[in-house]
């Protein structure tokens, strides 16, 4: 008797303790607006970042950032890259989260922003940036209010081969092309590749990256509007029948077509990109411009092939423009916070590095390891294209610098949501277990009687 | 615990006249029986006994790990009625189940009866038989994968031999994916369940074969009239074990397909995974290892019922 009524009071005593180490911290409204740095004072904030080893743009920043602000130290706490969303939150609801830490992409950044009450509110950095025309900021906007700066705006570009597009005897990308385009090019290639001496069985005109969810759906998501606002607004809709056609004509007819590599055996031979273009497996590759680093270092390494190569504007939708005239295209900005947590000479330290990664000073630095900052000027483009082993082309250049990027993943309560629906709506069309119709059709069922977007 | 509990150890207070009152007793031996529990049962109570327990409430929550979990009532359990991916991991996971267990059941019984006969080189077959289950899963899942590639594997090369071209896509085709997968898991189980069974088999009396023989029973009679019913506890707790662990199957879906292709071989633990730890629904991921809970709950009740009905 004695020993249950005491077993009893420790589960219950086990329950309490987890609820409230659950509760974590909340945010007291770090003023990052009014920190100032005492001048003399030496300073030393916590930076997280993820597989230092092989990401050197961490310490590439705080380098940079420690050479101008000799007082301040920045200790970078490393992550594990893959999980580093999980550790991220541990850290932020036990209230151990570093100064300054990445928000890898936006799919979190809500239940970073506005459920944990983790992030310190950075409207006044924001308002240096707003009006500044080689950085957009606005991906972080949270009615009226910034919780993160961007300091990576990478942003997909189609990769072609220039190679083997002369090789061929094929008329390379112009940057106008429509996705008919792309499609028409992509069924050229495939009789005239194996005429110019490239193997039939493993060659393939394009590469579509399928393990990737995004690469058939944000895309279309992406240009499904003349403004962001818009795009916005149909991936919230809960009616996905506007992805019908971009499915039909472009990844299932690429896919029957064998214009590329089919869904089935890009997720269980987990096909890898790199190596696809890389080692003139395929032609041509929409890709993020992050890859453009991989390349150039692989090319010199030897994991890839010698070969010319550039980027060009993603092909576009034939019926939506954008409202800027700049080519749509997709990706996440790769952003810092400040920990709600920080204070003082802290607080200042983390404003100012931020306030570095963001602007000129940290793009050059992440420029010249040809990481894609998130403040494009001409002196980043000229370090960036600088570069031995770059492609150096104009196209690739505009391509790199000029675009009207729209979000992977929209900020908003329901987009974990609606992304996982949407994966599994993307897995019955590839692997063709229901028609593109019934699989929208389902997709939008299970949203509206799932509740998700109420 | 009452086991440990009622063995008598330290001495414990005595009675004016020397003796040990009833209380006395029972308090040295509760206080002793705790002892002896407490480095595992603390561990078991904070990080398995305490969890499990909250999970009653967090199923029925709203939860991204930040601040504390709020009350939705039914509002996860509505939702999962309605939830696709749910239902396909569901029978997903029956699927295997039903088709693994049976499987993993017949063969490692069927080599443990071979392997207690009087078998030339019988040691070495055991080992063999349970090397899969010491190899690591990530390893033996990159190799199988290789194996069941659809061109190039030998597994189809060898099927080609006898079929005139056709043979199964296996990891790259919606159909053919939760065979592949329940083939690796049954081969890897099946040595570690044999040796359970063989265990067991050992403990027979060779009397009673001698007898039925004299008596004139056969092969077949002798296995399920002896064999069988002398087996009844091992099978249980093979059973229960394969169950179980059935149920929670995930480690080998994750490395060979993770999930895929589509969602043919996504199941519950997955999805429980994928809920809290990719999308943040901790409150609505509670609620779907409810149900994996209550389903190994279920199906375990009813064999501990079916086992107690048979031995009576």
């Amino acid at each position: 008797m004695k020993y249950t009524r005491t077993a009893q009071a420790a589960a219950i005593a086990s329950i309490a303790a987890m609820a409230l180490s659950a509760c974590g911290s909340s945010n007291s409204g770090s003023d990052v607006a009014n920190a100032t740095l005492d001048p003399n004072a030496k300073v030393e904030i916590s930076f997280a970042g993820w597989s230092l080893n092989s990401t050197p743009e961490f310490q590439t920043l705080v380098d940079a950032f420690e050479k101008e602000n000799p007082n301040i130290t920045v200790k970078i706490k490393e992550y594990s890259a893959d999980d580093y969303d999980k550790q991220l939150t541990t850290d932020l609801s036990g209230g151990t989260a570093p100064e300054v830490f990445p928000i890898k992409n936006l799919q979190k950044y809500y239940t970073y922003a506005v459920e944990s009450q983790g992030l310190a509110d950075l409207s006044s950095i924001a308002d240096t940036y707003k009006n500044d025309k080689n950085i957009d900021i606005s991906q972080y906007n949270l009615d009226g209010k910034y919780y993160a700066m961007p300091y990576r705006q990478d942003s997909w570009v189609l990769f072609y081969n220039k190679t083997m597009f002369e090789k061929a005897g094929v008329a390379i990308p112009d940057g106008t092309w429509t996705w008919d385009d792309y499609m028409k090019v992509a069924e050229e290639l495939k009789t005239k590749l194996p005429a110019a001496g490239y193997d039939a069985n493993s060659v393939y005109p394009t590469y579509h990256h399928t393990s990737w969810q995004s690469v058939t759906q944000s895309f279309t998501t992406a240009q499904s509007a003349a403004t962001v606002d818009g795009a916005k607004k149909n991936f919230l809709s809960g009616d996905y029948s506007y992805m019908a056609d971009m499915y039909k004509n472009v990844f299932l007819k690429a896919q029957d077509e064998n214009l590329t590599v089919n869904y089935n055996t890009v997720t269980a031979n987990k096909v890898q990109y790199q190596a696809q273009f890389g080692t003139e497996k395929a032609a041509m590759l929409p890709m993020g411009t992050w890859y453009a680093a991989t390349l150039v270092s692989q090319q010199k390494s030897g994991d890839a092939n010698k070969f010319e190569w550039g980027m060009a504007p993603i092909p576009q939708s034939s019926t939506v423009k954008s409202s800027d005239g700049k080519p749509i295209t997709f990706a996440d900005p790769t952003g810092l916070a400040i920990s709600a947590g920080a204070s003082g000479d802290k607080l200042a330290a983390a404003k100012k590095f931020v306030e570095f990664a963001s602007g000129e000073k940290g793009a050059e630095a992440l420029a010249a390891i040809s990481t894609t900052p998130a403040y494009f000027s001409d002196n980043v483009v000229k370090t960036y294209f600088g570069v031995d082993g770059m492609a150096n082309d104009d196209q690739s250049k505009k391509a790199w610098q000029e675009h009207d990027t729209r979000p992977e993943n929209y900020v908003d309560k329901a987009t974990n949501d609606v992304q996982g629906i949407l994966k599994t709506m993307m897995s019955t069309i590839m692997t063709e277990t229901g028609t593109v119709d019934q699989a929208i059709q389902k997709a939008n069922d299970d949203i509206a009687s799932q509740g998700i977007l109420k | 615990m009452t086991e440990v509990a009622s063995k008598p150890a330290a001495p414990a207070k005595k009675s004016k006249g020397g003796e040990l009152t009833t209380n006395a007793i029972g308090r040295r031996n509760l206080r002793n029986g705790l002892l002896f529990i407490a480095p595992n049962f603390i561990g078991f109570l904070f990080l398995v006994l305490g969890p499990v327990l909250s999970l009653f409430y967090v199923a029925f929550s709203k939860w991204s790990a930040f601040g504390f979990p709020q009350f939705n009532g039914l509002t996860n359990w509505q939702r999962m009625a309605h939830d696709s991916q749910f239902w396909a991991s569901f029978w997903q996971t029956i699927y295997y189940a039903v088709v693994h267990i049976p499987l993993t059941l017949i063969l490692a019984f069927a080599l443990a009866v071979i392997l207690n006969s009087k078998l030339k080189g019988k040691a070495f077959f055991r080992t063999v038989a349970f090397f899969p289950y010491i190899t690591s899963i990530v390893a033996a899942a990159q190799v199988w994968n290789m194996l069941f590639d659809p061109n190039a594997g030998v597994v189809n090369q060898f099927i080609r031999f006898f079929t005139r071209g056709w043979a199964p896509g296996w990891l790259s085709t919606t159909e053919w994916a939760m065979p592949a997968v329940i083939i690796v898991g049954t081969w890897r189980e099946v040595g570690y369940f044999m040796i359970l069974l063989l265990a067991g088999l050992q403990t027979i009396p060779h009397e009673l074969y001698e007898a039925a023989e004299v008596d004139g029973a056969n092969g077949w009679q002798r296995f399920w009239k002896i064999t069988v019913p002398c087996m009844r506890p091992t099978l249980f707790f093979v059973m229960v074990t394969l169950t179980i662990g059935s149920f929670k199957i995930l480690d080998l879906t994750l490395v060979m397909t993770n999930g895929g292709p589509g969602t043919s071989t996504y199941v519950l633990a997955q999805y429980v995974y994928e809920q809290a730890f990719d999308r943040g629904n901790y409150g609505y991921s509670g609620s779907v290892s409810l149900v994996l809970f209550a389903l190994c709950m279920v199906v375990t009740i009813i064999q501990f019922v079916y086992n107690n009905a048979k031995e009576k």
